[in-house]
């Protein structure tokens, strides 16, 4: 059974003018032990998902249909008193942008302590114990947890929230765009350390990036996401050897290796649409180069195609 | 080198001092700078893409400003065409501006919020008085929007900056740096603000632009992987220093400077068959206010050695074109040195791909 399952997962933000469309039917499956990669564009409802899944959405937004099963469990209808022995313990967030993600007057450990002990009845020498072995298991010196945020670099905030976001042991680790606002690097250093943990502690990872290569690195599945629905989805190897979406072809068409031979860069035509808004049948119609009038009326559903563990809502297959 | 080179640049520097209270300044007697930018040279080809790859702190931002004298440098010489144009004011540059314009990274903070599409593309020819009626003006708007795919451009030219997406503000700033057909560019990051489904278009439109009119094209970036697919040459700045320079493919298969290694294995491969090997150095770089002693990399090469802690390495041109600054390279050079003044045979010191 899967850890975290989504079935039909629908948020919307409500606005003056409408519902603004984020997230619709979004079906995913997280296994134990493994990482799940979620990729897309501003704008596509990656981290409208994200957030549905710890039900932590700014005002106006809502869970309008659809379920989440943590370990089998919905947690949908659940109150915010339920909801809280899930977040940290259950499902734990890395937020993107770690630059601003901690909180700038508090020392790093006692933002870390204060975590463990919501979650947990130690005392305050255990839970400063604890934190330090956590800064050391991402690989940040255990002193430092003194330290206050200004005083570590931006790879050693990063470390820092991923040892936080693992403070109370947390079965699945939701993680929106790690590394995006680093150097390249310092980049690589942190998805050797996600990578490393999910071995080490059988973690679930939930990957959450506009970056396909950074997916590539750390994931076994992956999910494509357009304008608020997923359009491809399936075993990584499955969909990088046979991108069968037409927008999955044009972002890996946008994603030139750095080894492979120089080329002419291609792009997708057009932009995004207005979620408020969104344009009749598939979504992608009006960028795709293959649309048929079918495209225009129905809206495709997600389903088996290509070889193996591969889905795809299109209807050229 | 300088025949062919429209912008050429030597010993540049650019120290950004601390203020630091009164009292502080007078007692200890010396001022504490940020040394951005640390003694470079290199030279921009006419017609020419040169890539300028770094991390962020590497001073990549700051060349680009100091090329078109947007900041002034502490030390060195830019010649644009020959002509020294360290020392100009600003009424002096004025005329140079028509030749050289820079695309800044941010579309949403690079156009003014309160003027028109029109304005913000005519202000150029304006403040040049290139035009002489405003109908004259209204045309070449027209054109260069066109020219940036902005069509129709009479419904664009009366829409206000906040009306537009990033792609198609991103190509306002475009239209408005090439209005006046520069000859010399400096993209600074044109692209990293935009969606991923859309940086192509926009890089390929900059470049076709660069070509139709011939210019010199300065791209500064920390996307090594994109720029392998678009520079004819690269060059790699770290804490202010030019580590590396040479042909795009020399660059890329075969780096010889281990930091420029080390960019280019820390690029995430889009291939989930090509797992990567963790070879990946660690630390981050440290603070321009205090670099390292010698060599600015030897705190995080995995291959450095006494010399490195004591020397500052030159940048030398290790084989035709592909210009390093590192002590390792300058081993096989010194054993060629050797073997060819003992009357040795030379054993080929390529360096392996």
């Amino acid at each position: 059974m899967p850890i975290l399952q989504l079935e039909d997962l629908t948020t919307n933000y409500r606005t003056v003018r409408g519902w603004v469309r984020a997230a619709e039917n979004v079906s995913l499956e997280l296994e134990k032990g493994k990482a799940l990669g979620l990729v897309g564009e501003s704008g596509s409802g990656k981290t409208t998902v994200a957030l549905s899944i710890l039900k932590i959405l700014p005002a106006g937004g809502r869970i309008r249909g659809g379920k989440i099963l943590f370990d089998g469990r919905d947690i949908v209808p659940l109150n915010d008193k339920q909801m809280r022995d899930i977040r940290w313990k259950g499902i734990s967030i890395v937020f993107q942008g770690s630059m601003n993600a901690l909180n700038p007057v508090f020392k790093v450990g006692s933002q870390i302590v204060e975590a463990i002990r919501l979650h947990e009845d130690i005392s305050k020498s255990d839970a400063y114990t604890r934190a330090e072995a956590l800064l050391e298991m991402v690989g940040v010196e255990p002193s430092r947890v003194n330290n206050y945020p200004h005083e570590f670099s931006g790879g050693m905030r990063q470390r820092a929230l991923i040892a936080m976001a693992l403070a109370a042991n947390p079965k699945v680790l939701v993680a929106d765009e790690p590394g995006t606002a680093l150097d390249v690097i310092v980049q690589a250093q942190v998805l050797q350390l996600m990578r490393s943990l999910k071995e080490k502690l059988g973690l679930s990872m939930l990957m959450i990036s506009h970056d396909l290569s950074i997916v590539a690195e750390v994931c076994e599945r992956i999910a494509i996401m357009y304008a608020g629905k997923v359009v491809e989805y399936g075993d990584i190897d499955a969909v990088f050897k046979e991108p069968l979406h037409p927008y999955t072809q044009g972002l890996l068409g946008a994603f030139p290796g750095i080894t492979e031979h120089r080329k002419k860069l291609t792009s997708i035509p057009g932009q995004p649409p207005d979620l408020l808004n969104p344009p009749k049948g598939c979504r992608f119609n009006p960028r795709c180069p293959y649309a048929m009038d079918v495209c225009r009326e129905k809206d495709p559903q997600l389903q088996r195609a290509g070889s193996g563990d591969h889905y795809v809502s299109c209807f050229l297959y | 080198m300088s025949e062919a080179a429209i912008v050429e640049v030597e010993g540049l520097k650019k120290y950004f001092p601390i203020k630091r209270g009164f009292f502080t300044t007078v007692v200890s007697g010396e001022t504490i700078s940020v040394k951005a930018v640390d003694d470079i040279s290199f030279f921009i080809k006419k017609g020419e893409v040169l890539g300028l790859v770094g991390e962020s702190g590497s001073g990549k931002t700051t060349t680009g400003r100091l090329i078109l004298r947007l900041a002034d440098p502490t030390a060195g010489k830019i010649s644009y065409k020959g002509k020294d144009i360290s020392k100009l004011t600003g009424r002096e540059m004025k005329p140079l501006r028509k030749e050289m314009q820079i695309v800044f990274q941010d579309p949403f903070e690079s156009l003014d919020p309160r003027m028109l599409i029109k304005d913000i593309v005519a202000e150029p020819v304006r403040i040049q008085k290139v035009a002489k009626t405003e109908e004259e003006v209204e045309e070449r708007v027209k054109q260069i929007l066109r020219e940036v795919e902005l069509v129709p451009p009479e419904e664009f030219m009366l829409r206000f900056p906040h009306e537009l997406s990033g792609g198609q503000r991103q190509r306002v700033a475009i239209a408005r740096a090439f209005i006046l057909d520069p000859q010399f560019i400096v993209a600074d990051e044109p692209v990293s603000m935009l969606d991923v489904s859309i940086r192509a278009e926009i890089l390929n439109l900059m470049l076709a632009l660069v070509q139709r009119r011939g210019s010199s094209f300065l791209y500064i970036t920390h996307d090594l992987a994109l720029s392998r697919h678009i520079c004819d040459r690269i060059a790699v700045m770290y804490l202010g220093k030019l580590v590396e320079l040479g042909d795009t493919d020399a660059i890329i298969m075969r780096p010889l400077h281990p930091y420029t290694q080390a960019l280019i294995a820390a690029v995430p491969v889009p291939d989930p068959s090509s797992k990567r090997i963790g070879q990946v150095i660690s630390g981050e770089i440290p603070s321009p206010i205090n670099p390292p002693e010698g060599c600015r990399f030897h705190t995080r090469c995995p291959y450095a050695h006494m010399r490195c802690i004591a020397e500052d390495p030159p940048l030398v041109e290790i084989e035709k074109n592909h210009w390093v600054a590192c002590h390792l390279v300058d081993i096989p050079r010194a054993i060629e040195a050797f073997n060819t003044a003992q009357g040795f045979p030379t054993i080929s010191v390529a360096p392996s791909s």
